[in-house]
């Protein structure tokens, strides 16, 4: 079968709310096809389409035609028989990985297909071997690295030999060294037809051989293997889309007094790894990026430093207060409307969220709204409020730029300057943008040690990491 | 780590996961049939007393908190059937016959049953429990995938409760939560997050093929060392249908 | 991408898809949870005598509003209490595996509140209901398990309760009672919470 996937799609979406229009899209043996446009372009509705997921599973409408492999996943038993011949990587595993272990994770899938006990197993194993995870079959998955998720749901996509792969937004939740993983896995393959939905284009520009950029629920643009090439960035750009560029942005800036210091520390869990640092310290003023592999250690240090996790040795000495914001943003919320979250914060702090600035005004208008039913924008923003309500004289952000789109990044930078312009920050991130554009100076955190590193090297160092 | 896990589930254990199983629910049922305190002792003495040893080796507070079960059975005992002839004196407090031998029966049934459970619980890891309840005991496969997801989501949802009390801190709210307000505010956040994973995971499953999921029903695997559990049992029914004249 | 979890409802066919079972494996989980605490709320309320079960005893059949709340098709409020007291029975608790049959027809129970409603609402009266019903499920479980302390209502007992200080009749209707009341407020707070955090 020479077309893996041929579909043109009239119209696709929710009653009354169709994200798309007049798409179509098709994928050959061993074509790499990259699907790229901004959050809320429709690029994942085109996915949840074109395979039958919004008809079937979500109660929305495709009006249209598709086929994989000849098979029509609009019609609900051809829905049904896709997954024997495609495989799916999401965005996130942790909104991806079903079992408790990687070895029932991976033989899963092949447990689906109809594999009996002893053969999946079998199956499972060789390739838990093939992508690292061998010493890992019966851990909790829980117990598993952000990079080790990340290559068992690559696993699991590829064990039953799939002819089609979907992969959308690949590159989130991952750091540079897990990106390379990512490239070398497309790069083997081989006669494989591949969909990456992605807006960081740059990522995978060189290893696709077409590239269709989504506006709208349009298609604004098709590049063939012959013009792919810088300019079609600019033009993804252009579209509103953020392509994983970064512009290295030299900082000097008036840093004040120390807030946080610290020598000679042993950080980790009980029973768990320890990492040492020999010297650590923050200025009010200044923004100071943790950076280093997924399973490093970034985070525990984080929250070390922000009083959470008690250290094994040395001590850590501040000035005023510290405030520690997870990666997601629920987490931050006590309370089930908008409007109780803002009056706590200013019966704790005397600090009123609606009035913090432009990037607030919207939160008068959703007082009456339960904060877990906003936006994802709004929500991380929301949390921002509530934690510059508490005027800290440290935060200590653990990864901010999860599922950021292009406009939230650049406000993020404008919050940040304000932020740092009264406290200190450290951003736990393997961000390169944030690194190179709204950071002071970095410490690198990788092999049990952390210690200060040149910030130019850095941006380097990770910058040439994810091609592999 | 998961504790005494196998590829095959129960290989690492002397005994298999289905006859375990089959024996707790089997130990439960004999709990529940009778309440001779004579007849409960010997399912006390052979199951509930070994479950609460292993238990209290594992799970510590909950075994013997198991203890203000057993007051609690007391107390409503003497205050409803203090009659008969008395037994013995607590102080002003004349314990008489019926309170007591109900106290005994109902407390041979709470350990009895904790004990099953614990037993269980013990010797076998959650992650076999729950393979094997779909390939060897017939658990429906939506309901299977639905029980290997919440194990998933377990030590996931454990992560998310620390960033929720991480955060309480921050904001100066207490971190042991006491009012129903407390409550509400730890698991809204946690069930938000756990949510959007879960129809994420849904839709993942569905096109990895959970609809086309064959039965898998393979005979259990019982192994030499399940006769012991079946000697045990036999012991305990006979016990409970009156055979051993107690 | 936030997908609209309301959309789902217009799905034409109340079969369960692996969207539902997923978010049946959520509630699971988190009803699991709810249970294993609710042990030791019920240990810190027993001070309280017979006081103690109004106040916590329906934290055990929230299960069943958690599941229908989000799953909203026939069969959730079974489903959800059954795998949440599976999962606690796992864990484990001291109720052991007798904990199921708690769970099932609590469950059982719940569910025939939706049912009574048409499977038409799931909002907070409608977990109230599946909860005060929930509490007809737990005494049946209980005269079971408590059999010695019921036990006088048969006629092997009657003449117990003529010399006994407290009728056990009156245990068994203030047992349903509190059972109701509870199962109520902890069912319409379930519900509720739910709805709040549903996308």
């Amino acid at each position: 079968m020479d077309e893996l996937l041929k579909a043109s799609i009239d119209e696709a979406g929710y009653p009354n709310k169709p994200v798309l229009s007049d798409i179509s899209i098709e994928v050959h043996n061993s074509e790499r096809v990259m699907v790229v446009g901004s959050s809320g372009s429709g690029k994942t509705t085109l996915l949840l389409s074109v395979t039958g997921v919004i008809p079937h599973l979500l109660g929305g409408i495709v009006r249209g035609y598709s086929r994989i492999a000849g098979v029509n996943p609009l019609d609900i038993k051809g829905f049904r028989l896709i997954p024997k011949f495609t495989g799916f990587v999401l965005q996130d595993p942790d909104k991806q990985v079903a079992m408790p272990t990687p070895l029932d994770e991976v033989a899963f899938t092949l447990e689906n297909l109809g594999w009996s006990e002893g053969e999946a197993y079998k199956r499972a194993l060789q390739y838990l071997k093939r992508f690292g995870l061998d010493g890992y079959e019966l851990r909790w998955v829980e117990d598993l690295s952000g990079g080790q998720k990340r290559r068992l749901t690559l696993a699991a996509s590829l064990v039953h030999e799939p002819i089609l792969l979907f992969l959308d937004e690949p590159t989130a939740s991952i750091d540079p060294w897990g990106l390379a993983d990512i490239r070398n896995f497309i790069r083997g393959l081989g006669e494989k037809g591949v969909v990456i939905i992605e807006h960081k284009a740059r990522y995978f520009l060189d290893l696709v051989d077409r590239v269709i950029a989504l506006s709208n629920g349009r298609i604004a643009g098709v590049w063939d293997r012959g013009d792919i090439d810088e300019s079609v960035l600019k033009r993804v750009r252009e579209l509103g889309a953020d392509v994983g560029e970064y512009v290295f942005r030299e900082r000097i800036r008036d840093a004040g007094e120390i807030v946080l210091e610290a020598q000679g520390l042993k950080v980790g869990y009980k029973g768990g790894f320890a990492l040492s640092v020999e010297d650590f310290y923050v200025r009010r003023g200044e923004v100071v990026a943790l950076v280093g592999p997924n399973g490093g250690g970034k985070t525990t240090l984080l929250k070390t430093l922000a009083g959470i996790i008690k250290p094994f040795e040395g001590e850590i000495r501040t000035k005023g207060t510290r405030f520690y914001m997870p990666q997601h943003p629920d987490y931050m919320f006590l309370f089930n409307s908008v409007g109780r979250e803002v009056e706590e914060v200013k019966k704790a702090t005397g600090v009123d969220i609606t009035s913090l600035g432009p990037e607030f005004s919207w939160v008068s208008r959703v007082l009456d709204r339960s904060p877990y039913k906003l936006s994802h924008g709004q929500r991380r923003w929301l949390a921002f409020g509530i934690a510059m309500g508490y005027n800290a004289s440290l935060y200590l952000l653990d990864e901010p730029t999860t599922g950021m789109d292009v406009r939230l990044y650049s406000s993020l930078g404008r919050l940040l300057e304000r932020i740092s312009s009264r406290a200190g920050v450290v951003v736990a991130t393997h961000d390169i943008r944030v690194i190179a554009e709204y950071t002071d100076r970095v410490y690198m955190v990788s092999d049990g040690k952390a210690w200060e590193a040149d910030r130019e090297y850095v941006v380097r160092l990770l910058d040439k990491a994810w091609r592999g | 780590m998961l504790s005494g896990s196998s590829i095959r589930p129960g290989e690492a254990r002397p005994v298999s996961v289905s006859a375990m199983f089959l024996y707790a629910i089997w130990i439960t049922i004999l709990g529940v049939a009778t309440g001779d305190p004579e007849k409960l002792a010997v399912t006390t003495i052979l199951t509930g007393i070994p479950g609460l040893i292993l238990g209290y080796k594992r799970y510590g507070i909950l075994v013997p908190l198991i203890g203000l079960a057993l007051i609690g059975s007391f107390i409503n005992m003497v205050v409803l059937y203090n009659v008969g002839n008395p037994v013995f004196n607590l102080g002003p407090l004349v314990v008489r016959e019926e309170a007591w031998r109900r106290t005994l029966g109902l407390s041979f049934r709470i350990i009895t049953l904790a004990g099953a459970g614990l037993l269980f619980a013990s010797t076998i890891n959650p992650r076999d429990a729950v393979k094997t309840l779909e390939s060897e005991l017939g658990m429906p496969r939506g309901f299977a995938f639905a029980l290997a997801f919440a194990l998933r989501l377990l030590p996931l949802i454990y992560r998310d409760l620390l960033e929720v009390l991480a955060v309480r801190r921050m904001r100066g709210y207490r971190r042991v939560p006491i009012s129903p307000g407390d409550y509400k505010s730890i698991i809204m956040p946690i069930l938000s997050i756990s949510i959007e994973r879960g129809l994420w995971v849904g839709i993942a499953a569905e096109l990895r093929g959970l609809s086309i999921r064959p039965k898998r029903r393979f005979k259990p695997r019982f192994k030499r060392m399940d006769a012991l559990l079946v000697v045990l049992a036999v012991i305990q029914t006979l016990a409970v249908i009156g055979f051993l004249g107690l | 991408m936030v997908i609209a979890l309301e959309a789902r409802e217009k799905l034409a066919t109340r079969t369960y898809t692996g969207v539902d079972y997923a978010l049946l494996g959520v509630s699971g989980i988190i009803a699991a949870i709810i249970f294993y605490a609710a042990w030791y709320v019920w240990d810190a309320f027993s001070v309280l005598g017979p006081l103690g079960r109004p106040l916590s005893v329906g934290l055990w059949f929230t299960g069943s509003m958690i599941a229908a709340t989000l799953i909203k098709k026939p069969g959730a409020a079974f489903l959800g209490e059954t795998l949440g007291a599976i999962i606690e029975a796992i864990l484990p608790t001291r109720g052991g595996f007798w904990n199921i049959v708690y769970g099932v027809l609590q469950g059982g129970f719940a569910e025939l509140g939706y049912r009574l409603l048409g499977y038409r609402r799931w909002d907070i009266i409608a977990g109230a209901l599946a909860g005060a019903l929930a509490g007809i499920g737990e005494l049946l479980a209980s005269l079971l398990y408590y059999r010695e302390i019921f036990e006088a209502l048969s006629d092997v007992g009657r003449e117990i309760t003529e010399t006994g200080a407290v009728s056990p009749s009156l245990v068994l209707v203030y047992w349903l009672i509190a059972n109701m009341i509870s199962g109520a407020i902890y069912g319409a707070v379930a519900s509720g919470a739910v709805k709040s955090v549903g996308r």
